[in-house]
């Protein structure tokens, strides 16, 4: 059997458009949506996150992407606005229909993106410095809200940070007077309020407590009275900038005690630029003092993308990149959402130790797995140095801390 | 007395900034809502100065304060003269956009990173016993000192130099002044750069004490109700109104909650606007204007 030129012209016409088609199915990128507070008040614990995740995927596409599909990230600013999140989540996922939405900003912001998930099926991750709600995990869990954020639930950094300061506290053969210190925001609080049970549990006499709102131009008027109050430490669940201008007053009024706070994406640079021997910043991540290879390797791409934020702020964001690579990595060719959903309830991954624990999520449970230590600059060596073993803590069970120094 | 301390510092920090509005508003009757981001602009060319020079604090202090002087011309030239002639909500509205748009510049020059100047001065924090087992620390010396001085001189400059008077005539009658053959774009633009030279010294002293960041415009609203509550035209009216709202926020943390400080001035203003809504100093004409 013979074929005529046109069948023949037209089968070939025909192959090479399945080709065609083929190989621009293979190119497709994978849209995702990041949702974070770029600009506005919170924009200083969020922005550097935002740039390392934004570095990390710069740099994964410019090596040929994932399964040779590059990554193409719908970046919008929700100046921790919840009004603002809502839009944007609007815009993500009904009118982009994105594979997933990386939620980088307050807590605040959290519900009106989390409704908008449900009713379109899209997963929420929360990266960077995110802090993970209680629905991540069972019995109140929401199956799409996966955390890979930095920050544990208030409820179980609790119970790492009043063992810690009793730790330190016991080491330096302190008498214990607490003062506790929030920001004046629902998580914030809860946070503190937490951390008063489980001191009171553990003895500790607890002389202050208060919330700071965050809007404060100058809050000596508070520090006088965490002084008026007798305490010898003060420990903060709050962002890094409530610590900081809390700990100045109390410094700037003679008090010499110690500050224990939880941490913040940019707690490294907090006690290097700040040099207070007796501040503690116990995070969940590693700090480049631990100099891990993948901190030399964010410092190439940092200098490479002309990126204008230091290694240990970027950090969070860079794993926050792996985490989301490694996930379309496995839900692979014509990923859905549904089929992203599936990969993320089996998702574990390292980090390159950025936190020290792999990332491991599974259909009961969307939490990263919690482990902390503790940092302070070291007035002898003019250098921020670990102080505590890292510790696995679980909601509900006092840590064990071992200060090592 | 550790208290009085307390709220003396306080109102000094608040008298900066509420100067900045009060000279603002005397010279062009424009209430400048930018006057926070202007301060955080006059801090980071002061960061800056201080990262180029390695430490230089005199020589960051003085190109700081003068391009944040320099940034006041060119506000008045670039945004408030083309709407000289319009209702002044126009340019309280135009403040509004401006104070965006140089949150936003800040952000992209300097990335939204918190940054501490003290790391290249020290030791600012630290307390000096002063009298009586009180003590205060340098940098809080400072700003008090800094308060007293602009205190001292912004008025006889106002009152008696030649250029407080061509500021107090255009003030008072542009129309008239410029019959005078006083230029009062010049005027209006040396008074947008004595504003933003106060709001400048006020982000110096903030991030010295506390910190910097784009996000710290907020700071610059401090000293809207020491303006209001003292009159928008009385530079001593800022001065007592900063003491007033330095008090009620100080006492309203110590003895209440610090949740209530924010609001403490607010509260004062509402009562002070009920009795003497022109302000403590203020003049009853200039209500009539706004």
């Amino acid at each position: 059997m013979t074929i005529g030129r046109p069948v023949a012209t037209a089968s070939i016409a025909a192959c090479l458009a399945v080709a065609f088609a083929a190989s621009a199915a293979a190119q497709t990128a994978f849209k995702i949506g990041i949702s974070g507070a770029a600009t506005g008040p919170a924009s200083p614990s969020y922005l550097p996150h935002i740039e390392g995740i934004r570095t990390y995927i710069e740099q994964l596409n410019d090596k040929g992407g994932v399964n040779g599909a590059k990554i193409d990230v719908i970046y919008l600013d929700d100046k921790a606005a919840p009004s603002e999140a809502a839009s944007n989540a609007k815009k993500l996922m009904d009118d982009e229909n994105v594979l997933a939405v990386g939620l980088m900003s307050l807590s605040s912001t959290y519900a009106p993106v989390f409704q908008a998930a449900s009713r379109t099926g899209t997963p929420v991750l929360l990266l960077g410095q995110a802090v993970c709600p209680a629905n991540a995990s069972t019995p109140q869990m929401n199956p799409l809200v996966f955390c890979g954020g930095s920050t544990s639930d208030p409820m179980t950094a609790g119970y790492w940070q009043v063992p810690l300061v009793k730790a330190i506290a016991d080491k330096n053969r302190d008498e214990l007077k607490l003062a506790l210190v929030a920001a004046d925001i629902p998580i914030s609080r809860q946070g503190i309020d937490n951390m008063e049970q489980i001191a009171r549990k553990l003895g500790i006499d607890v002389v202050d407590k208060q919330a700071i709102p965050p809007a404060s131009a100058d809050v000596s008027g508070a520090a006088a009275r965490i002084i008026a109050s007798g305490a010898t430490y003060v420990t903060s669940w709050a962002p890094v900038t409530t610590a900081v201008q809390m700990l100045g007053a109390l410094r700037r009024q003679g008090w010499q005690g110690w500050y224990i706070h939880n941490h913040s994406g940019d707690a490294e640079a907090t006690l290097r630029q700040l040099k207070d021997p007796k501040l503690v910043m116990s995070p969940e991540y590693a700090f480049t003092v631990e100099k891990l290879p993948v901190f030399s390797e964010i410092e190439t791409a940092a200098k490479k993308y002309a990126v204008n934020v230091p290694v240990d702020s970027l950090s969070l964001g860079w794993a926050s990149g792996m985490m989301l690579e490694e996930a379309l990595k496995k839900c692979g060719t014509g990923c859905t959402k549904e089929k992203l959903v599936e990969t993320l309830n089996g998702l574990n991954v390292m980090t390159a130790r950025i936190y020290p624990d792999a990332v491991k999520w599974s259909k009961e449970d969307h939490t990263r797995p919690a482990s902390f230590t503790a940092y302070v600059w070291d007035q002898k060596s003019g250098a921020v140095k670990r102080i505590t073993d890292w510790a696995r803590v679980r909601n509900g069970e006092l840590a064990t801390v071992k200060v090592i120094d | 007395m550790g208290l009085l301390v307390i709220i003396f510092i306080q109102a000094s920090f608040y008298a900066l900034l509420g100067l900045g509005y009060v000279l603002i508003y005397r010279a062009t009757r424009v209430l400048n809502l930018a006057h926070g981001d202007l301060m955080v602009f006059g801090a980071y060319l002061f960061l800056q100065t201080l990262i180029e020079t390695g430490g230089n604090v005199p020589l960051a202090i003085v190109l700081g304060l003068a391009g944040s002087a320099l940034l006041g011309v060119i506000v008045y030239e670039g945004v408030l003269r083309p709407l000289a002639g319009y209702p002044v909500a126009v340019g309280v509205l135009a403040t509004i956009a401006l104070g965006i748009v140089l949150r936003s510049l800040t952000t992209v020059i300097w990335s939204g990173q918190t940054r501490y100047p003290a790391e290249y001065i020290g030791e600012l924090g630290r307390p000096i016993p002063v009298f009586a087992g009180l003590s205060v620390s340098v940098i809080d010396a400072l700003i008090i000192l800094v308060a007293a001085a602009s205190m001292i001189v912004l008025p006889i400059l106002l009152q008696r130099a030649a250029v407080g008077v061509s500021m107090r005539a255009v003030a008072e009658n542009a129309l008239l002044a410029s019959q005078r053959r006083i230029n009062i774009h010049r005027v209006n633009a040396l008074s947008w750069a004595l504003a933003t030279g106060m709001a400048g010294i006020a982000g110096v002293f903030f991030s010295l004490k506390v910190r910097l960041g784009p996000d710290i415009w907020y700071v610059g609203l401090a000293g809207f109700a020491p303006a209001l509550i003292g009159g928008m035209d009385s530079l001593r009216g800022a001065a007592v109104g900063a003491v007033i709202v330095a008090a009620a926020e100080v006492l309203a943390a110590r003895f209440i909650a610090p949740q209530i400080a924010l609001a403490a001035p607010f509260l004062v203003l509402l009562v002070a606007l009920w009795i003497r809504p022109w302000g403590l100093y203020g003049s009853r004409e200039e209500l009539e204007r706004i």
